[in-house]
């Protein structure tokens, strides 16, 4: 499940639906889970509910995905995997989820505090644009910024303080509390 | 493939807006972060000198704070996000050809028409929070009230729940939405309808069909 969450732990291959919607039964809950979407998905949904128009959504959180509702035919017919022939008929476009975070290797600008954070990531080359722009990652950039300053120019009388020597100590949110 | 130039030019526009104003930020923000750090004298005496008073240091500040902006104001020029862009382009076409991780075509072939009504539970799990809204749909036509949130609230998923194992998490999950839903009529009564629920979820997962 990732995002160190232990969800997962003995249930794999069950279906994620079926899985909520038992434990809220159990709890004399009268709902029905209908659907699930991933939330690049759901965002784009939502937006398209108000706005005709609304073609893709972009997720800036913790991390970073896309949506986008494209035509059937530029995607070679691989992807689409093993579909029913009815799905086909009556799908032109589709909504696509881009897993746009793991786009970018080799071709973003990257700074010198950019090569140090994936420098100690244990999957350096997995997510390339997450680690630039995320919400996971922009605090520990500013940290990795700061510890440069402190030691290479005397930022703060040149002394690195506790607070900022773990790696990820300060939080994106912190940040972006100063920023405002 | 004319929808798709048009998509993927938003994509752009939306991409560059996005990653020039973090760039940008984070300049800013670290020019913040030193006129509250670096005493006033240091600021009044220009070019510092790394050597005199502190002990170790390399460079001036104002040396290193050129060097923070140099590195990422490059980024933003025209001719480089380009070049960027013509780059991921060009990872995003591949993907569409053969990539099991990237642009994955979901089951839903349809955007929602405007018309759908009524009364819905609305679930998000991300990577730090739990959120559920109960929710009113009166359709596109309602300008401006098309939807109308009955009642929500927020939960941190902090890290004693992402220790919850296996249905242990779905049953906090469950605990969570009885508490929403505490003082509403919706959900309870085992008489009527069942109440819908949609759920957005953040993590990878398999989907073999569509509903």
């Amino acid at each position: 499940m990732g995002k160190g969450f232990l969800a997962a732990h003995g249930l794999l291959g069950q279906d994620l639906g079926d899985l909520i919607q038992d434990s809220c039964s159990r709890r004399g809950l009268n709902v029905k889970l209908n659907a699930i979407v991933n939330d690049s998905s759901a965002t784009l949904l939502s937006k398209a509910y108000s706005d005709s128009t609304t073609r893709f959504a972009l997720i800036l959180g913790t991390g970073v995905n896309a949506a986008i509702h494209l035509p059937v035919h530029i995607f070679a017919p691989p992807k689409f995997g093993v579909r029913p022939s009815e799905w086909h008929d009556c799908a032109k476009h589709v909504i696509v989820n881009t897993e746009l975070s793991m786009f970018g290797a080799g071709i973003l600008p990257s700074t010198i505090w950019d090569d140090k954070l994936r420098a100690a990531h244990p999957a350096p080359n997995f997510q390339p644009l997450e680690h630039f722009v995320s919400g996971g990652y922009l605090g520990e950039i500013v940290r990795l910024i700061l510890v440069d300053g402190i030691q290479t120019a005397g930022l703060f009388g040149g002394v690195v303080p506790p607070s900022l020597r773990e790696r990820y100590s300060l939080d994106t949110e912190t940040v972006s509390y100063m920023e405002s | 493939m004319q929808p798709f130039i048009a998509a993927m030019s938003k994509v752009r526009q939306a991409f560059y807006a996005a990653i020039v104003r973090s760039l940008l930020r984070t300049k800013s923000l670290l020019q913040g972060i030193l006129k509250l750090w670096i005493s006033p004298s240091i600021i009044k005496g220009g070019n510092v000198d790394g050597d005199a008073g502190h002990g170790g240091a390399k460079i001036g500040i104002n040396e290193f704070l050129e060097m923070v902006e140099k590195a990422f104001r490059p980024s933003s020029s025209r001719k480089r996000l380009e070049t960027l862009s013509d780059g991921m382009k060009k990872q995003f076409l591949e993907s569409m050809e053969d990539n099991p991780l990237c642009m994955l075509p979901s089951y839903n072939h349809q955007l929602p028409n405007g018309d759908e009504q009524g009364t819905f539970l609305a679930l998000d799990v991300g990577g730090s929070t739990f959120r559920v809204a109960l929710i009113e749909l009166s359709g596109r036509k309602g300008a401006g009230q098309e939807c109308r949130i009955l009642q929500k609230a927020t939960f941190k998923i902090n890290n004693s729940v992402k220790q919850l194992k296996g249905i242990l998490f779905f049953d906090w999950m469950a605990q969570r939405i009885e508490e929403t839903l505490s003082g509403q009529s919706e959900g309870r009564g085992m008489s009527d309808a069942p109440l819908p629920m949609g759920l957005a979820w953040s993590f990878p997962i398999e989907c073999v069909f569509l509903s």
